[in-house]
């Protein structure tokens, strides 16, 4: 059984211009002890997947329909009650610009603490050392833990946000984009613990992002989701050297890497579509080189076309893209 | 080649719009709504005054001396035997104007200081806002009865000592916002195309802030209309235009008090209350909608 | 003149004095500054796209403010075509100014949100060219929204905030490229922009080059990008170069530590690529409290005594080659 299984979720936000569909039939699965990507652009639905999973959404979000199963229990029906004893101690959330969620006036041990003791039953003491144990266990000198957030750098800061992540021993982690704002060395560093715990805990990772580059070097799976829908979803290997979905190639090949010499990248053209009314078929076809007349008028099914390899594409079975060898064709 | 689409006619096209996708959004805020109605109730009196009032307002001794109301006089005499409705009605004007000018000369004051000290900073900024200070300092309702009393009772004194007092909350407001503007990087891009001081304050900077001002000049006008109430009512303001502040000041004088007259009493007073507060509805209605920290992009 | 650089940079120096407390003014006369840029030469050659990068924080953005005299240098000398400009009068500055645009990094704050894109882009017209009727302008507007593959009917009449993160920054070109300058500073064009819609930016970018013969300063954080676009690169650490001479050159063989700790950090979308990160201690220190000697010193795994006594000055150790480095890399 996976540790996380999604199932056909819907998630629409209520907007005065009408519904807005954030995450339109998703489905995918997160095993024990795996780190997997989500990628995509802004305003693909990836932030909105993540606070879905927490129930976090805010009053004009709302589950459609789908079900989300965390170790065989359905955490759609759960009450705000039961949430509560799940979010921290069974899936943790790291934000988007965590580092700046600290309390500047508060000393980083106050908040810790406080953090600690409103989920798990200890004494302040207990609590302190707890603290202190986490701040090895991220890499950072457990004496500066009486400092205040202003004290520590962006990278240090973003490190006490993920040893609160994991104080209650937590089954899944939810980072979304926990490198932004990093500088490159920094964020190589922080990456590198998050796998070190990772395999030192056995905790599955689910990382949201849109750098491609942090995926390829980080996850063991990845989905790629476009307007609110997955479109392709595979090991890591896979995706970047035979994707089967034109979005995740063309993605791919529109990444300037260091390595790459003198190549012309080609763009996609156009945006990606508002998600009050999205396209009709496939929400991809206006900017898809390969549509056909079927992609503009029925939706694609997500299917299975290799182990563990998932593509959402009408054309998936006769498109052949391989990276780093010869060129496409069909 | 091509025809030019820079028209004002495109511009008005795209204005319309606005006000249009404006007016829904303000319809939702019931205070506004109800703040307009009341307002538009007012105006009507205003504008319509000459097909209301049965009477001129200065006539003296159509009626008796404080008389209530009556075949005639729907809202009794005053002492000089004028008819009270009739005062009524044309006292909107006056306070519709002090209110007007008021407010907007204390907006252009207060946004001129705001826009210069802001960009500028340094030495100007600290000069204007010390001097902002020291207006702030200075307790409203006791200068504006000293210089009223030294400038004499006219209509456009009253104006000027209402936007004397007033105009240095509209500067902070201001100067808080260009502050916050300036750094962005359009007003950079900006200064690379060569453009002049002038032409970033009046041009990009004063667009920006005008949303916010509006809403605050809106409370101004509020207050202006209080503050000519409050003048009159202390016997500062102007006999020849006669207003509900000082149809106060008269009952005042002669005695409707004490001889129970609410006729010549309760009417100024309600329709002070009621404009002011109309005003004050509106103008909380668009800081709401329109004040930038509420509303992201 | 064939072989004279378009832009010349001698030593230049930057420093923000910083505010101190009352208390610490009275005790200490010291002033303290932030030597945001600290004594750096370069120079840039027609029809070339010479890339400054660092990270956050290193001096960039700064030396792009200088070179286009938005802030006043605190020493050191800026030559536009030969010419000394640094202390140019406000008048003379204006007409060097229409032969240097700049564009911005955030498409969000570069517009104004009250200006129609006609008037966005039109501004630097009214401004310089007065000798224009205004259809003349008109044209030049039109010409220019037609070279960022903007449609004028479509796009003339519309609000920043009716347009994409893509197109705007595309009018943010657009305005740049309408007085039609020499130079074009760019800082950080695409870093907030989707993956999909940044090789858009960046191919008009090297179409444009290429059509015009302009001259580009491109300035980022993103060594990818600048493998993707430059041809020359300097790269920056706390206001100072370190490193400089040719991407390729750089890219292949980087001898200064710190270029060759960032180039490994830098993350590549490719999963099959498993290389061993060159993992750099510390972070970046506070700029007010520079170590002294070699700013590098104190996080290079290879500091000497003499890094941390004496500044190493950057010399041409290979044909147009330079490092600042007492051991640099072989």
């Amino acid at each position: 059984m996976s540790l996380l299984e999604i199932d056909s979720l819907k998630v629409y936000y209520s907007t005065r211009k009408g519904w807005v569909k954030a995450v339109d039939g998703v489905s995918f699965n997160v095993e024990k002890g795996e780190i997997v990507g989500l990628a995509g652009e802004s305003g693909c639905g990836k932030s909105t997947m993540a606070f879905t999973i927490m129930r976090l959404l805010p009053p004009e979000g709302r589950i459609i329909s789908g079900k989300i199963l965390f170790d065989g229990e359905n955490l759609v029906e759960k009450s705000e009650e039961e949430m509560r004893k799940i979010r921290w101690r069974k899936i943790s959330m790291i934000f988007q610009s965590a580092m700046n969620a600290l309390n500047p006036v508060l000393s980083i041990e106050r908040q810790m603490v406080d953090a600690i003791r409103a989920h798990l039953p200890m004494t302040r003491e207990e609590a302190v050392e707890k603290a202190k144990r986490l701040f090895e266990m991220v890499g950072l000198n457990p004496d500066r833990i009486k400092e205040y957030p202003h004290e520590f750098s962006g990278g240090m800061r973003q490190r006490v946000m993920i040893a609160m992540a994991l104080a209650a021993d937590p089954q899944l982690v939810i980072a979304d984009e926990p490198t932004t704002g990093l500088d490159v060395i920094t964020q190589s560093k922080i990456l590198r613990l998050m796998r070190d715990l990772q395999k030192k805990l056995n905790l599955s990772i689910m990382l949201i992002t849109h750098d491609l580059a942090v995926i390829a070097e980080t996850c063991d799976r990845v989905a790629i989701m476009y307007a609110g829908k997955i479109v392709e979803y595979s090991d890591v290997v896979t995706l970047f050297t035979c994707p089967r979905h034109p979005y995740a190639y063309m993605l791919i090949s529109a990444f300037p890497s260091i390595k790459s010499k003198g190549r012309r990248l080609k763009e996609i053209k156009g945006s990606p579509p508002g998600l009050i009314n999205p396209p009709p078929g496939c929400r991809f076809n206006p900017r898809c080189p390969y549509a056909i007349e079927k992609c503009r008028v029925e939706e694609p099914p997500y299917i299975k076309i290799g182990k563990g390899h998932f593509v959402a594409c009408h054309l998936a079975e006769k498109l052949d893209f391989s990276i780093g060898g010869s060129s496409h064709g069909w | 080649m091509r025809s030019s689409i820079y028209k004002w006619s495109d511009k008005l096209q795209v204005y319309r719009r606005k006000l249009r996708e404006f007016a829904d959004i303000y319809k939702e805020n019931k205070l506004g709504v109800a703040g307009l109605i009341i307002l538009a109730f007012f105006l009507f009196m205003a504008f319509a005054a000459p097909l209301i009032a049965p009477h001129h307002p200065g006539e003296l001794w159509l009626g008796p001396s404080l008389h209530p109301p009556m075949e005639g006089f729907p809202l009794g005499t005053d002492e000089l035997g004028r008819d009270i409705f009739s005062l009524l009605v044309y006292g909107t004007h006056v306070s519709l104007v002090v209110g007007l000018f008021g407010a907007f000369l204390s907006v252009i004051i207060g946004s001129l200081v705001g826009l210069i000290a802001g960009y500028y900073g340094g030495v100007i900024d600290t000069i204007l806002m010390r001097v902002t200070d020291l207006f702030l300092i200075l307790p409203g309702l006791p200068l504006m009865i000293v210089l009223a009393a030294l400038l004499g009772p006219s209509i456009w004194n009253i104006i000027f000592v209402i936007a004397i007092v007033s105009w240095p909350s509209t500067a902070r407001v201001v100067r808080s916002q260009v502050l916050e503007l300036k750094e962005r990087p359009f007003i950079e891009a900006s200064k690379v195309a060569n453009s002049s001081d002038f032409r970033i304050i009046f041009y990009h900077i004063a667009p920006n802030v005008a949303p916010l001002v509006f809403a605050t000049a809106v409370l101004g006008i509020a207050g202006a209309i209080l503050s000519e109430a409050g003048l009159s009512f202390l016997g500062l303001g102007d006999p020849s235009h006669i207003s509900w502040g000082m149809m106060l000041h008269y009952a005042n004088e002669y005695g409707a008090l004490v001889i129970g007259a609410w006729w010549y009493l309760l009417p100024p007073g309600i329709c002070i209350i009621l404009l002011v507060l109309s005003f004050v509805f509106i103008g909380y209605a668009l800081d709401e909608l329109l004040n930038p920290r509420l509303r992201r992009r | 003149m064939a072989g004279e650089p378009l832009l010349k940079v001698e030593n230049l120096k930057k420093y923000f004095p910083v505010r101190r407390g009352f208390l610490s003014m009275l005790l200490s006369k010291k002033e303290l500054y932030v030597k945001a840029v600290d004594g750096i030469s370069f120079s840039v050659n027609e029809g070339e796209i010479f890339c400054l990068a660092g990270e956050s924080g290193c001096g960039k953005t700064t030396t792009a403010r200088l070179i286009l005299r938005l802030i006043p240098p605190t020493d050191g000398k800026i030559f536009y075509k030969g010419v000394d400009i640094t202390s140019l009068k406000k008048r003379e500055i204006r007409k060097v100014r229409q032969e240097m645009q700049m564009i911005f990094q955030d498409p969000y704050q570069s517009l104004n949100p009250r200006s129609r894109v006609f008037d966005i882009i039109n501004e630097p017209l009214e401004i310089n060219r007065k000798d224009l009727d205004f259809k003349e302008k008109q044209n030049l507007v039109f010409k220019a929204l037609e070279d960022v593959r903007l449609p004028p009917e479509e796009y003339a009449n519309k609000y920043p905030h009716e347009l994409s993160g893509g197109e705007r920054q595309r009018v943010a070109i657009a305005r740049a490229l309408v007085l039609n300058p020499r130079l074009i500073v760019a800082d950080e064009p695409v870093s907030m922009l989707d993956a999909s819609i940044r090789v858009g930016v960046l191919n008009l970018l090297l179409d444009l080059r290429s059509k015009y013969n302009l001259t580009l300063l491109y300035i980022t954080h993103d060594l990818a990008q600048v493998r993707y676009i430059g041809n020359h690169l300097a790269i920056m650490y706390l206001g100072k170069i370190v490193e400089m001479g040719s991407v390729d050159d750089i890219m292949e063989k980087p001898m200064h530590p710190y270029t060759q700790a960032l180039l490994s950090n830098v993350p590549i979308p490719d999963p099959t690529i498993k290389r061993r990160k060159i993992m750099i201690k510390g972070e970046i220190p506070d700029p007010v409290n520079l170590p002294p000697g070699c700013r590098f010193h104190p996080r290079c795994p290879y500091s000497q005594r003499i890094c941390s006594e004496k500044e190493p000055p950057l010399i041409e150790v290979d044909k147009n080659h330079y490092v600042a480095c007492h051991f640099p890399l072989r």
